[in-house]
């Protein structure tokens, strides 16, 4: 059915799926060390607390397909969330570093359209700078975070801003029939754009830009449109974990988002998401939020030492990564040399 | 250089725009502030960000070939961290080693050296991508300061260990305050000085560029690519190390977060400086005039006393607002090179002659 014929077809299959098979691995380690890690109280923990990462992730893998990077990412979380809760709640002095809101306090379903529209306009803003004015996409989306995360601490002068209302937690909060609306919402996202990115054009214009941008030209399509749209998406879908995180916390914290960027391109690329563009799938980077899902919620689990466990964290990551390259390493022998080869031409030439 | 029709003075600028950039900043902020131009502040420029100066140093390194290393923010904490460690006596937090100074300034820029061995193996020899080794080393670094930590800052340093990042070469009395001549300061500026002679003159430099272009065509040409990199990455975690004791001696002290979220800043101040994430372009001094841009913007906007909240959203507009002048740059360049191309080639001619004739 897979069309496994021999040998080589199974490990041809299994490397090319190999962060599944990283996952099960995981899933096994863990659910036998630990107590009641495979319970699914826990389970649902882990797709709660992935959910926030996973809809960040959507929006940098498309980034990064198409051989971009977007830092501002965590700046609108911050910002939407902040946004939000200042247009939402009744006005407050500010004490013990809480504060109320503007003193509008706008219905939820205003807010949320509002929000969500700052996010993909600040990413169409990204991309017009980027393919429009030609400006270096990391320094852009680096200033924009920059800009963004000001703004947010501006606004709230630093101040918490708790009690956001229920209508607006639903997303982060709520649940329907006993799943979390978060978990849904995360895997609907990644059911629409996963069939976007693998069965309509403008996913083969994404990965066609990524490849090589100026065959793209060639081939008759306007890159900067196909990229100032994959910015666009990714500032709308930081906007909507910005609302999901406020719904999650109810409460509006400037620092929301401080240094997710990291997090969320290791989960791409370990998702199988190429940094050089042009690779990978909505799909593999699900897998790669899973797995970094999976791995915090083991080290809360394991009551690792609160000091510790950023580098137990990092070391799992690490050698996932090195066993990851092993089975590079066998792809790249198995299979033709000479398309890594090209690959690097058409790389050189997009470059010069 | 050579550079013969449009003109010379035009594309001297368009080369050099990152010095325009903090020549324009450091006048722009002079004419806003009466502070700024103050001998105290000039001095203190350099000094402030002697220590994000050694990071941008390693990221041009790693840069040129074509890597970048995000782990060096961690490597400044964790060798700051270790050298308190093994400094200061039991009761103030330490291991109670109290090895002599200049001792432990060898080992920390050994363990720096150490982590980017260790960096530079697991990219070339075991293959794994560099990003996310690095970024996953910046959580393992960062966890380890943590751990070996007592929880809290360790400070009060002998002298020797602090006079590289906190000591002074010379003080000038005037009438509007002290200039104050620092020794981290003028460290910075021979580092990059070294570093540029280092890339741009020796054969080690011509092989990073060599590599930072293309990989396969510098390995084809005889280039021992995982070697090159291997050591650029060992330099830079050497120059991270050396952030480490610049930052700890400026301070005087040694926190778990030391050095914290700064990779990105970093990143920007060498991209703006002309290097490229995808290699084999831009300089070192390139870099410095980065560094230099972004401490002219700190102290400029601090001393101003923009209000703490709002620092951030304008060193963002002043840095997309660089950018926006480096694209036209860019541009610009692309216009004269295809109107030199034109006046060189031959083509038109040719078929002129030839139906003439």
């Amino acid at each position: 059915m897979l069309g496994i014929r021999n040998r080589h077809d199974l490990l041809e299959l299994g490397s090319r799926h190999f962060i599944w098979v990283v996952l099960v691995l995981t899933a096994v380690v863990f659910g036998s060390t630990i107590d009641k890690y495979l319970s699914v109280p826990n389970i649902t923990n882990i797709l709660i607390t992935g959910s926030v990462l996973g809809v960040l992730v959507i929006g940098q893998a498309l980034c990064l397909m198409a051989r971009k990077l977007d830092l501002s990412a965590e700046g609108t979380v911050s910002l939407v969330a902040v946004m939000a809760a200042w247009l939402m709640l009744p006005y407050r002095e500010q004490d013990f570093a809480q504060a109320g809101g503007l003193g509008v306090e706008l219905d939820p379903l205003i807010v949320i359209p509002i929000i969500l529209l700052l996010g993909a306009f600040v990413g169409f803003l990204n991309g017009f700078m980027i393919m429009k004015l030609n400006m270096n996409f990391f320094i852009v989306t680096l200033a924009m975070q920059l800009v963004l995360r000001g703004l947010a601490l501006a606004i709230s002068e630093g101040a918490i801003m708790p009690g956001t209302p229920a209508a607006f937690n639903w997303l982060g909060g709520g649940r329907v029939a006993g799943i979390p609306v978060s978990v849904i919402a995360t895997i609907g996202l990644y059911l629409v754009f996963g069939f976007v990115m693998s069965r309509m054009q403008f996913g083969r214009k994404v990965y066609a830009v990524g490849a090589n941008e100026d065959a793209a030209r060639a081939s008759g399509f306007s890159p900067a449109r196909t990229v100032i749209l994959v910015y666009t998406a990714s500032g709308f879908l930081a906007a909507m974990a910005g609302w999901m995180l406020l719904g999650r916390l109810e409460a509006s914290v400037p620092t929301l988002g401080v240094g997710m960027t990291l997090n969320v391109v290791a989960a791409a690329v370990i998702g199988g998401v190429s940094l050089k563009g042009g690779e990978g799938s909505i799909i593999g980077a699900f897998a790669g939020v899973l797995f970094l899902a999976m791995v915090n919620n083991a080290l809360n689990l394991m009551n690792v030492d609160p000091l510790w466990v950023n580098a137990v964290r990092g070391l799992i990551i690490l050698v996932a990564l090195i066993i990851d390259a092993q089975k590079s390493r066998y792809r790249g022998r198995a299979a033709a040399p000479d398309k890594a080869k090209r690959a690097e031409a058409n790389q050189s030439a997009a470059l010069s | 250089m050579n550079r013969a029709g449009p003109n010379r003075l035009v594309s001297l600028m368009v080369d050099n725009l990152i010095w325009l950039f903090v020549i324009g900043a450091f006048i722009a902020f002079s004419l806003l502030s009466d502070r700024f131009l103050s001998p105290y502040n000039l001095g203190n420029i350099l000094l402030r960000s002697a220590a994000f100066g050694m990071l941008v140093l390693s990221q041009a390194y790693t840069f040129i070939t074509g890597n970048f290393d995000l782990s060096v923010e961690s490597s400044l904490g964790l060798t700051a961290m270790f050298a308190a460690l093994m400094l200061v006596t039991s009761e103030a937090g330490g291991w109670g080693w109290q090895l002599h100074p200049l001792l432990v300034i060898l080992l920390m820029l050994v363990l720096g050296g150490l982590i980017g061995l260790f960096n530079g193996v697991l990219i070339t020899k075991v293959g794994v991508n560099n990003l996310l080794v690095t970024i996953a080393m910046l959580f393992v670094l960062r966890g380890a300061t943590y751990g070996i930590s007592p929880g809290t800052s360790i400070s009060f340093f002998p002298k020797e260990f602090t006079w590289l990042g906190g000591g002074t070469l010379a003080r000038i009395v005037t009438d509007d305050g002290n200039f104050v001549l620092s020794v981290a300061g003028i460290f910075v500026i021979l580092a990059f000085l070294v570093g540029h002679i280092h890339t741009r003159y020796t054969q080690f430099g011509r092989n990073m560029y060599a590599v930072g272009a293309d990989a396969d065509a510098a390995r084809a040409a005889g280039i021992n690519v995982d070697r090159v990199v291997i050591i650029v990455y060992i330099i830079a975690g050497v120059c991270a190390a050396f952030a480490g004791l610049l930052q700890a001696g400026r301070l005087n002290a040694a926190t778990p977060t030391m050095g914290a979220n700064l990779i990105f800043a970093v990143h920007g101040a060498a991209i703006i400086g002309g290097m490229s994430i995808y290699g084999g372009r831009g300089n070192i001094i390139g870099a410095f005039g980065g560094v230099l841009l972004w401490s002219i913007l700190d102290t400029g906007l601090n001393i101003m006393r923009v209000s703490p909240f709002w620092i951030d959203v304008s060193r963002g507009l002043l840095l997309l607002f660089a950018v926006l002048l480096d694209a036209l740059r860019v541009r610009y360049q692309r216009n004269v090179q295809m109107r030199m191309a034109l006046a060189a080639s031959t083509i038109g001619l040719d078929d002129k002659e030839h139906s003439d004739g």
